[in-house]
């Protein structure tokens, strides 16, 4: 209503008027009403409900890092000294240092061997706990989930104790006839072995929940048409799986590529990955903006690797599902 | 794809339990070659679970299934050389139409060109000829319910399994897809085993029909049998509907039954049967059977009198509830048949049945 209708209302006559002012407070009356509408509807009631955590998101986690990469093209550090103003030194430093690419490789191979690893291990897992009784299901379950139990810094000194020179592998492999056992401890297969055995369960349990979403049906159909067990499995539940082994490596992948406790501990300094290399640069070198950079190449990479996995599998997924034609 | 001669079945002794839960009981059944038999029953009574015994999906606590004379007991699902139809098609979603109907060649090492022929000719003959690179989630439930028809039979087993196969069309869909099976697997000469629970299915589709109860197999023959000369109460009341009247067997004589009803009234059957005098009985009459006639007459033989509670319109039939000493009595009048008669509720009318429609069951 604006304020020329009521000058307008007021120049009519007296029973006009009463009409017309009716006619406003209906029409507040019908702003109010939209206004709720607009809050409580259907069309908007989502974005009500995820606003706290957009917030939260936003304050906590997109400011931080948006300003970590800003840090990262805004200044240098030579000799110590830190210098201002735009630059892309520290990428160009990251990239042309032999050491740091090494660094980059490994952290990616690892992150790699790691999902291949956990995958392999986690499928009959993921099949006991989808397609097993119960009492099964839920044994392995709880096996599987222990190790996020206990302290990563404990667990790290568990596997120091297993794998060093006089540790309990060393132990066992003389005591079956291996005159010169590999010391694995401070090499990348401690760094490996520990990351399979924690983030195992990030792979199980989405390909469980993949897997026992796959019709029995279809597997029996595939039997009864003339698959021997290991056919149903290769040509039916692992194409079948797949939504979920893509959901577990991206978690593995970027879990793995982001440890930092795990290769501190039994990688040590003959084999850091890139979160030791950030470690370095930001706490003991105190070179931030050089941290920022590999921070922020870190993050680029495990959410490239992200969007491929899961973009290949959505194509894919929608075509079972008749989404895409 | 060539007629191929289907293979008999042979079950005996076929049992299996859950604990203490016998699911089925002793099972003996014989399927000729190129029959079409029916498992029928209400849920729970062990069709299922003999039908995937018979697949291998299950194996049975005691019993042997031989196809062809040997043994197929011990042999693994995927050596059994079986179709099989699944109540939710359960065809891979992953695949397309044709990827999906190659499978089972694919799993017997054909050439890849054999394959595909074959593939396309059991498409054709399920009609999907142009469908081949569809996925099955892009398809009807009548056209998914074909492929699977197509992957079942593209490597000519020697024997079809349908599980409750129509279950999720709809009324008309089915009567088509049935009437199409049906040609097929004649045409072909499948052996075929089919689990229902849907009587008419089994009389449209089947050539023998075995109605199970409670794990056992209460009577096998033909369908028009199975209508006509039900041998248990169980059979009599599951498949098309039945008057019952208790009654008792008095005697026997020169081919004919004579019964007498717990209510008062002789009957007389010339339906063979087993039974002895002295024995407890009910005198089973289809509805159709029954002819009407107006007021009391009781006196006749095969004949009761009864108040009409009710006359009901159903298409082709008129049903009428007579009231015969507290007991209800269904006749069913075909509408061509009926002329003037139309019996208004509070009437009396008398029923009555030939010799020959005059069905007795023993009772528990």
């Amino acid at each position: 209503m604006s304020s020329g209708d009521s000058v307008r209302a007021s120049m009519l006559s007296p029973s006009r008027r009463d009409e017309v002012s009716g006619r406003v407070t209906e029409a507040a009356s019908h702003t109010a009403e939209r206004a709720w509408t607009i809050f409580s509807g259907t069309r908007f009631t989502g974005y009500w409900l995820v606003a706290p955590a957009v917030l939260f998101l936003a304050i906590w986690f997109l400011w931080p890092v948006l300003t970590m990469i800003h840090l990262s093209v805004s200044a240098r550090s030579v000799d110590g000294v830190m210098v201002e103003g735009f630059t892309l030194d520290n990428y160009i430093r990251l990239f042309s240092s032999d050491l740091y690419v090494r660094i980059l490789l490994r952290t990616i191979r690892i992150a790699l061997l790691t999902s291949v690893i956990a995958a392999l291990f986690a499928y009959p897992l993921a099949i006991a706990i989808a397609r097993g009784g119960p009492a099964l299901a839920r044994l392995v379950t709880i096996t599987i989930l222990a190790p996020l139990l206990v302290n990563v810094v404990v667990r790290s000194y568990g596997w120091q104790t297993i794998l060093n020179k006089t540790g309990a592998l060393a132990w066992l492999l003389k005591l079956s006839g291996v005159t010169n056992p590999p010391v694995l401890l401070y090499t990348e297969w401690a760094v490996l072995i520990a990351c399979v055995h924690v983030y195992l369960p990030f792979m199980v349990m989405p390909l469980a929940s993949a897997i026992g979403r796959i019709d029995r049906a279809v597997e029996e159909a595939a039997r009864v048409a003339g698959a021997p067990q290991l056919s149903v499995m290769l040509r039916v539940i692992f194409p079948l799986s797949l939504p979920g082994l893509a959901v577990g490596v991206s978690l593995v992948f970027s879990l793995s590529a982001a440890a930092y406790v795990t290769p501190q501990i039994l990688g040590g300094n003959f084999s850091p990955l890139l979160g030791t290399l950030i470690e370095q640069q930001i706490l003991t070198l105190n070179d931030w903006p050089f941290g920022a950079a590999i921070s922020t190449l870190l993050i680029a990479m495990v959410l490239a690797a992200n969007l491929v996995f899961l973009k290949v599998v959505n194509r894919r997924f929608a075509r079972w599902t008749g989404d895409i034609r | 794809m060539k007629a191929s001669a289907g293979a008999k079945v042979e079950l005996s002794g076929l049992c299996r339990s859950y604990g203490d839960n016998q699911v089925v009981d002793n099972v003996s059944l014989t399927v000729a070659s190129g029959e079409i038999l029916a498992l029928l029953g209400p849920s729970g009574c062990g069709k299922t679970t003999t039908l995937r015994m018979i697949a291998g999906l299950i194996s049975p606590s005691a019993g042997e299934i031989a196809i062809d004379g040997s043994s197929i007991t011990a042999l693994p699902v995927h050596r059994r050389n079986l179709g099989m139809l699944f109540q939710n098609y359960a065809l891979f979603p992953h695949l397309t139409v044709l990827e999906n109907v190659a499978f089972g060649l694919a799993m017997r090492g054909l050439p890849k060109a054999v394959i595909t022929e074959r593939a396309r000719q059991a498409l054709a003959l399920t009609r999907l000829t142009g469908f081949e690179d569809r996925m099955p989630a892009a398809l009807s439930g009548g056209q998914q319910q074909r492929v699977a028809l197509a992957r079942a039979i593209v490597y000519r087993p020697r024997v079809l399994l349908l599980d409750e196969p129509f279950g999720a069309l709809d009324k008309k869909l089915r009567e088509e897809m049935q009437i199409e099976l049906r040609q097929l697997c004649n045409e072909l000469g499948l052996t075929t085993i089919l689990v229902t629970h849907d009587q008419e299915e089994a009389l449209v589709l089947a050539d023998q029909i075995a109605v199970m109860r409670g794990g056992r197999i209460e009577q096998v023959d033909t369908a028009r049998a199975i209508y006509e000369r039900p041998t248990s109460h169980f059979v009599a009341d599951f498949i098309g509907t039945s008057n019952f009247l208790p009654a008792e067997i008095i005697g026997k004589a020169d081919g004919c039954t004579v019964l007498r009803a717990h209510s008062g009234p002789l009957f007389r059957s010339t339906v063979a049967n087993e039974l002895s005098p002295g024995d407890n009985v009910a005198v089973v009459v289809r509805p159709e059977s029954i002819r009407l006639s107006q007021g009391e007459g009781a006196d006749s033989m095969n004949a009761v009198s009864g108040k009409v509670l009710r006359a009901v319109f159903k298409g082709q039939a008129l049903s009428i509830w007579l009231d015969v000493n507290g007991a209800d009595i269904v006749a069913s009048l075909p509408i061509e048949a009926l002329n003037d008669i139309n019996p208004q509720p509070g009437e009396p009318w008398t029923a009555q049945w030939s010799f020959e429609r005059t069905l007795i069951v023993r009772e528990q």
